[in-house]
């Protein structure tokens, strides 16, 4: 049974979880957020999606207790269904090679963490007004 | 007619075994032994037999024998003749002959395809002979050490022959003699300690010492007689006469001897491990015989004399090797007690020194030289130690004559003409130098020992031992006592001993420092990871503080104020992390050195920091900015800081004065930051560069205490040095010094 969702939040960590909510609403009260905590209920997301309820853009955090954020981000770009939905990765790593992996991995952005609450909603707000309302992600993962 | 040249070794090559001369107190016959026709006779027969020696020549020995007017008209020395042909054995000899109502000697013995028959004259009783060896004998072997040993004996000849000087002659390893035990008349100059060059027993002569062990010169006056050969038989050939005891002595011996104003002389020989040891030496000043019997004694007591001084040598020596050995021993064991080298060798009480019997020793160990004893000067060791490098191969090389492969040792041959090194590693110039002093500075030489050469009577240039005896000295240049074995085998073994002990320490220090390294990565990654940790739950408390906040707008100015202290103090702690994961980042990191535009750097520098305090009353001067080598990011922290610092500490100055200011000194680069603010208690020193340490007095100022232990840190990464000079009150300056390439 899917939920009608505009954001998939894949997070384990409770207060980060507090605190994007909090930032959506800021930015956006209407959006619907949906949140998964592990990388299995993940997984079966990714299989069941049809095209009629997709997320309009997901938040991936790489550091899951049961999977790396990278290996669902792969999931995500080669499944026909979900592979134009723009993904953000959320790291502690500021590591230039891991941020560069994630970009190769099929990123459209990476945020580090922690974040401040200000920092956090403006960035939100940016990446939302450019994809909810006005961009569809390029052609780039095309077969 | 050619002379040959004369030099001090001609003694050397005069053939003295094959003169062919008798001394004048013997008859000598000599007969082909498988026919017994007689060959050579001396020409003194005459003598003996009352008839002239041509009487006797190409004749058979019967004939000889039966002119000697025995009762048994010679059957029983030809017996002994036979006897002594068919067993090569001497011991029947000698044979007792009544001839012309004087008592003879015959002795008997084989010479090549000849038997040489001596004849002398007979003067001691058998009997009481034997009796009194057999008392001298047991009074030398009762001596309690060599001295001891050599000195009876000298004693027990004295009383046996009758001559006026009995001396104990022993050869050096040079071939130089000394006289180390002397009995003698109480009127005669007394030789004991003297030195005999060694010329004075040709090199040949000392073997023949080794075959005939008792040699009687009876009158060194007297002509000896000559040995005439029957020519057509001996072509010409002279007799050997190695082994006849009353073969003439060469002229040279003979004047050396009238030199010494000696009319008789009488040696035995004295052999240790098949050398020539020594000799016993007799001298008399008027003529004297001494029989075949008291020789034959005399020779006994030279065997035991003999075997006594190689059962002492080698115990001796055996004592010696020990004490160097248990002393060697104890440094080993020190070495591994205190873990140390250097230590253990130049210990004052017992050192490196005395496992040889050096009189100094120098220690070169890990950039030091450690002098114990008497050594060369400290300046003398390091060239030295270069020479070694350079010209000696063997891990222990050893002289006693430095100076003549390592001519600037003259300059220290008073302390140091013996040497023994004993290379610890020869590629980093690591020694152990065992030194000798000059052994024989002064020595009382007998005579000249440099033989000047005279013409001889018939005008031919000849030999001529010295004439003048009186002592005088010399000085033996660049010599020192010789290395002994047991101080070969001291040193080889220490060497092995401590090489095997360097090695296990360089064993453990390169696993300690591998462990260091590794314990201090580990808190480098430790430190850095727990700071990286840190920093989500510190952004959540800061986070829920905001939200607290946020939610709740009527919440006291109280409640308001904890929530804003909460969010500072989480900032605050952010800060502390960013700076701590900074400084363990700075050993992580790779230096990259460059050509830093110093001018460039500091300029840029000091907009920044302006722009960022915005200092009000601040003069920043910088003056001379010569390159660095360095990394520039790492540089750039370096003066970010300290100018930082400058400029925060001055700040409450009016004006507040800030000098950077580089210059070249040298090999180096060194630059100062100076200011006129609150400055540093000098007593602090280098603990203002430890990491979280802040001053007393900046407790207003911002600060965590990791800058200037960051910059310390770069520093050290860069091999250069940094330290200041401050008073509280007057300002601090910082000097930088780098090296210049």
């Amino acid at each position: 049974m899917q939920v009608p969702t505009d954001i998939l939040y894949i997070e384990d960590s409770e207060d980060y979880i507090e605190f994007m909510k909090r930032a959506m609403a800021k930015v956006n009260n209407s959006l619907r957020v949906n949140v998964l905590t592990d990388g299995k209920g993940t997984l079966q997301y990714i299989e069941q999606a049809t095209s009629q309820a997709l997320p309009k853009l997901i938040l991936l955090d790489i550091n899951l207790p049961d999977y790396n954020g990278l290996e669902l981000l792969a999931k995500i770009r080669a499944s026909k269904v979900t592979r134009y939905i723009p993904v953000v990765m959320l790291s502690s790593s500021e590591n230039p090679k891991d941020i560069r992996t994630a970009f190769d991995s099929g990123a459209n952005a990476y945020l580090v963490k922690p974040m401040g609450l200000a920092p956090l909603t403006e960035t939100l707000n940016s990446i939302c007004n450019f994809w909810l309302n006005h961009h569809q992600p390029v052609e780039r993962f095309a077969a | 007619m050619s002379y040959p040249v004369v030099d001090l070794t001609n003694c050397d090559k005069e053939p003295i075994h094959i003169l062919g001369k008798v001394q004048s107190h013997a008859c000598l016959v000599a007969a082909d032994k498988d026919n017994f026709c007689i060959l050579y006779a001396s020409s003194n027969l005459e003598m003996l037999t009352g008839q002239s020696y041509d009487q006797f020549l190409n004749k058979k020995l019967e004939h000889f024998f039966s002119a000697l007017d025995q009762e048994d008209n010679g059957e029983s020395a030809l017996q002994v003749v036979k006897f002594v042909l068919r067993s090569d054995q001497d011991s029947l000899n000698p044979v007792r002959m009544n001839i012309g109502g004087h008592v003879f000697n015959m002795i008997v013995h084989a010479s090549g395809n000849y038997v040489v028959l001596e004849f002398e004259p007979s003067s001691s009783v058998d009997s009481e002979l034997q009796k009194y060896v057999g008392a001298s004998l047991s009074r030398i072997l009762e001596g309690r050490n060599l001295q001891e040993t050599l000195d009876s004996a000298a004693e027990q000849i004295r009383e046996l022959i009758g001559y006026d000087r009995v001396m104990i002659y022993k050869f050096w390893e040079d071939g130089h003699g000394e006289v180390v035990a002397e009995k003698k008349k109480d009127d005669l100059e007394p030789f004991l300690g003297l030195h005999y060059p060694a010329s004075d027993i040709p090199k040949q002569a000392r073997e023949l010492y080794k075959i005939n062990l008792t040699r009687v010169i009876a009158d060194v006056r007297s002509e000896p007689s000559d040995i005439i050969a029957h020519n057509d038989t001996t072509k010409g050939q002279p007799l050997d006469l190695t082994h006849a005891g009353s073969r003439a002595v060469s002229t040279i011996h003979i004047q050396y001897l009238r030199n010494m104003g000696v009319d008789a002389s009488f040696s035995v020989s004295l052999i240790a491990n098949d050398e020539l040891w020594g000799l016993i030496a007799c001298h008399n000043y008027s003529p004297r015989f001494i029989d075949y019997k008291a020789r034959q004694h005399a020779k006994l007591i030279g065997q035991v004399l003999s075997s006594s001084i190689q059962h002492r040598n080698s115990r001796e020596d055996k004592e010696i090797n020990l004490n160097f050995r248990n002393v060697a021993d104890d440094l080993i064991r020190k070495m591994h007690q205190d873990w140390s080298v250097a230590d253990a060798l130049i210990n004052p009480k017992k050192n490196v020194l005395n496992i040889t019997g050096a009189g100094g020793a120098a220690v070169i160990f890990e950039g030091r030289t450690h002098l114990t004893g008497t050594t060369p000067p400290k300046e003398a060791i390091g060239p030295l130690v270069q020479w070694l490098q350079a010209e000696v191969k063997q891990n222990v090389f050893y002289t006693s004559q430095l100076g003549e492969r390592y001519p600037v040792a003259g300059s220290f041959s008073e302390t140091g003409s013996g040497v023994m090194a004993c290379a610890i590693s020869r590629e980093l110039g690591e020694y152990i130098l065992f030194f000798k002093p000059e052994l024989i500075t002064t020595v009382n030489w007998a005579g000249n020992p440099e033989k000047p050469a005279e013409p001889g009577e018939d005008g031919i240039m000849k030999l001529s031992p010295r004439r003048s005896f009186d002592i005088w000295s010399k000085e033996v240049r660049g010599q020192s006592e010789a290395w002994s074995r047991a101080e070969l085998n001291s040193v080889f073994k220490f060497r092995e001993d401590l090489v095997h002990f360097i090695s296990l320490k360089a064993n453990e220090i390169r696993r300690l420092n591998a462990k260091l390294k590794e314990a201090y990565d580990e808190l480098d990654t430790f430190s850095f990871t727990i700071s990286h940790d840190l920093k989500t739950p510190i952004a959540s408390v800061k986070n829920y503080a905001e939200i607290l906040l946020e939610d709740n707008p009527g919440l006291s100015d109280q409640g308001k104020h904890f929530l804003s202290r909460i969010t500072k103090s989480a900032d605050k702690m952010n800060d502390l992390i960013r700076e701590v994961m900074g400084y363990s980042r700075v050993s992580r990191q790779v230096i990259s050195k460059q050509r830093i535009d110093m001018k460039l750097l500091l300029e840029e520098l000091g907009t920044e920091l302006v722009a960022a305090y915005k200092p009000k009353n601040l003069k920043l001067t910088i003056s001379g900015t010569p390159e660095i080598m360095g990394d520039k990011v790492m540089i750039s922290q370096v003066f970010t800081n300290l100018l930082s610092n400058a400029i925060k500490y001055s700040a409450k100055s009016d004006p507040s004065i800030v000098n950077v200011e580089g210059n070249e000194e040298g090999g180096q680069v060194v630059y100062s930051i100076s200011d006129n603010g609150i400055g540093i208690d000098m007593n602090f020193g280098t603990h203002i560069f430890e990491l979280f340490k802040r001053m007393d007095n900046v407790r207003d100022y911002e600060g965590s205490g990791v800058g200037l232990a960051i910059v310390k840190r770069i520093m050290e990464k860069h091999n250069a040095r940094i330290w200041y000079e401050s008073e509280p009150g007057n300002g601090t300056i910082f000097y930088l010094s780098f090296q210049r390439d």
